[in-house]
């Protein structure tokens, strides 16, 4: 290589780096957290142009996303969860084929993990469902390592013992099941799943069949060094899936099938985190990326509500962060949701979600 | 048959989870030290990565992916680990064309607080660039380093690093003549 080579190469990399901005502030300052005790004030003028963006968000940006066949990709939303080990409870079986009893004691340990299941909106113009993140453990041998939570968390979905709690919904029909689960290789980011061909059946009806995937690459990329999945039935690719045979051939992530959800939805279980504060996470696409939560008593009624502003809006996905004084919770509370219409100011697309006081849900078992 | 049974979980300190949520009262003090440590050095390689305008959103994706990553409290060195973080986040910034839209809409309007004066020869020149060429480029140029630090920043071979800078000069024949 010349020397004028060589000294131009290094006027590109002065001249790239001539062009850089300040450093962004450490992250934890750029979170989105919400302005307590504010109104849901909108300004006149943009009642008008948020009327026209809801028609652009409902109905434009998804149909041109399928019809260029594109996933629509957005920035990497790394609110999700993970497995891990919690409690060990052992369990004990006694046999007694013969007088002298036999005790065999088989370690088990829950593990924590994060259900999605879904809820149907109020008031929604698309009738997309939402995610909802709930959190449950499942209870495997002892020595289980993160897919096999993951596996097992899946294979609740289908698991026809499954008692689906009456505020949401689960698209996976019974029957559906991930027989094995590893990591691709060459990438430390992306799982492969492979389904039973009950899979191959979808859930009956296009946005069905949306949600069941969605449910299932949700909860599929709970882990958080993974970001992407693919489906592969009897060790196939999957090119013809559900009712219009949607090709699954390529990896899918969260963002693949987003704009079938509703404009609100909860990625990551409403827990308290260290400080005991209520938080409540997700992503949304609303007008100026403006929306409210509330926290309802146990009869329904209005007993806090904030205003939060979520990363992106207006189209475009962004992540919302709400962190909620616990004071405001009792035994039987909600968390709800929303936003308000610009055009006639009515709360849209809400989402209620029960607070299970911090606990874990308990889905095999009803209770 | 063992009867099932899912005892509840009633420690929130055990919840690992926690930490991937928004980073937030979990996010360490020592993660805001490492994070102070390289995201100057970080946002230039980002920007010749992807651009001034989308640097610092890749910078702040790439740290909170890395320290959100179960690896990270294993992680020996952060700063290498984070380069290679970038350099991931920029190649997915980089396919995205939402995120392409969103460059050419605030490329129109610039809407970074401080924003030094856009070279637009030197942006048309690179964009003959695969990213990962442009991060050989960066780290041998700009960072001044050997091959084989560049590789290991780049979570590549030696041998991978001379390969990128080799093509990369053949892309940027026009421009270097």
């Amino acid at each position: 290589m010349s020397s004028n080579d060589e000294r131009k190469m290094r006027e590109l990399a002065e001249r790239l780096a001539a062009m850089s901005p300040d450093a962004p502030p450490f992250p934890e300052e750029t979170t989105v957290t919400s302005p307590s005790k504010q109104t849901s004030t909108l300004r006149p003028l943009t009642v008008f142009a948020g009327a026209a963006l809801i028609v652009l968000l409902g109905l434009g940006i998804p149909l041109i996303i399928m019809n260029s066949g594109e996933a629509p990709v957005g920035t990497d939303t790394t609110t999700t969860t993970i497995a891990g080990t919690s409690t060990t409870a052992p369990e004990t079986t006694t046999t007694s084929e013969t007088p002298d009893t036999t005790v065999t004691t088989t370690p088990t340990t829950s593990y924590g993990s994060v259900l999605y299941l879904t809820q149907d909106p109020e008031n929604s113009f698309l009738g997309n469902p939402a995610i909802i993140a709930l959190e449950t453990v499942v209870a495997l041998e002892d020595g289980a390592d993160d897919l096999d939570v993951l596996r097992a968390t899946i294979n609740m979905l289908g698991d026809p013992d499954l008692v689906v709690p009456e505020a949401f919904s689960n698209s996976v029909p019974e029957g559906v099941e991930a027989l094995v689960i590893r990591r691709a290789d060459g990438t430390d980011n992306a799982l492969i799943i492979e389904m039973n061909e009950a899979f191959l059946d979808g859930a009956g009806g296009l946005l069905a069949d949306f949600t069941m995937l969605n449910q299932l690459i949700y909860t599929a990329t709970q882990l958080p060094d993974i970001e992407e999945v693919q489906f592969i039935v009897n060790n196939e690719q999957v090119t013809q899936f559900g009712s219009e045979g949607l090709d699954l051939s390529a990896s899918v992530n969260r963002e693949t099938f987003q704009n079938e959800l509703n404009i609100i939805y909860l990625t990551s279980p409403i827990l308290p985190n260290a400080d005991g504060n209520i938080v409540v996470e997700g992503n949304s696409n609303t007008y100026e990326a403006t929306m409210h939560a509330r926290v309802l008593d146990p009869e329904g009624n209005i007993v806090h509500e904030e205003l939060g502003t979520a990363t992106s809006g207006s189209g475009e996905w962004g992540e919302y962060l709400f962190v909620l004084d616990p004071d405001h919770f009792e035994d039987g509370s909600s968390v709800q949701l929303l936003w308000y219409s610009p055009e006639d100011g009515s709360a849209s697309n809400v989402i209620t979600i029960p607070y299970n006081g911090g606990q874990p849900w308990d889905f095999l078992s009803g209770s | 048959m063992q009867p099932r049974r899912f005892p509840r979980i009633c420690v929130t300190q055990d919840r690992p989870w926690l930490r991937y949520r928004g980073m937030l009262s979990v996010m360490s003090t020592r993660d805001e030290e490492i994070y102070r440590s390289c995201a100057g050095e970080l946002t230039r390689y980002a920007t010749g990565l992807v651009g001034p305008f989308d640097a610092p959103d890749v910078v702040t994706d790439a740290f909170l992916k890395a320290s959100g990553s179960s690896r990270w409290d294993q992680v020996d060195n952060h700063r290498a680990y984070l380069y290679r973080t970038v350099l991931t986040v920029a190649m997915d910034h980089h396919r995205s064309s939402r995120a392409r839209r969103a460059r050419e809409q605030r490329a129109a309007v610039p809407a970074v607080a401080h924003q030094p004066e856009i070279d637009y020869e030197i942006l048309d020149v690179v964009e003959r660039l695969s990213v990962k060429q442009r991060a050989a480029v960066m780290l041998t140029y700009w960072s001044d380093l050997p091959a084989d630090e560049v590789g290991r920043l780049m979570g590549v071979s030696e041998g991978t690093v001379k390969r990128h800078l080799d093509r990369a000069r053949k892309r940027l024949k026009e421009w270097l003549s």
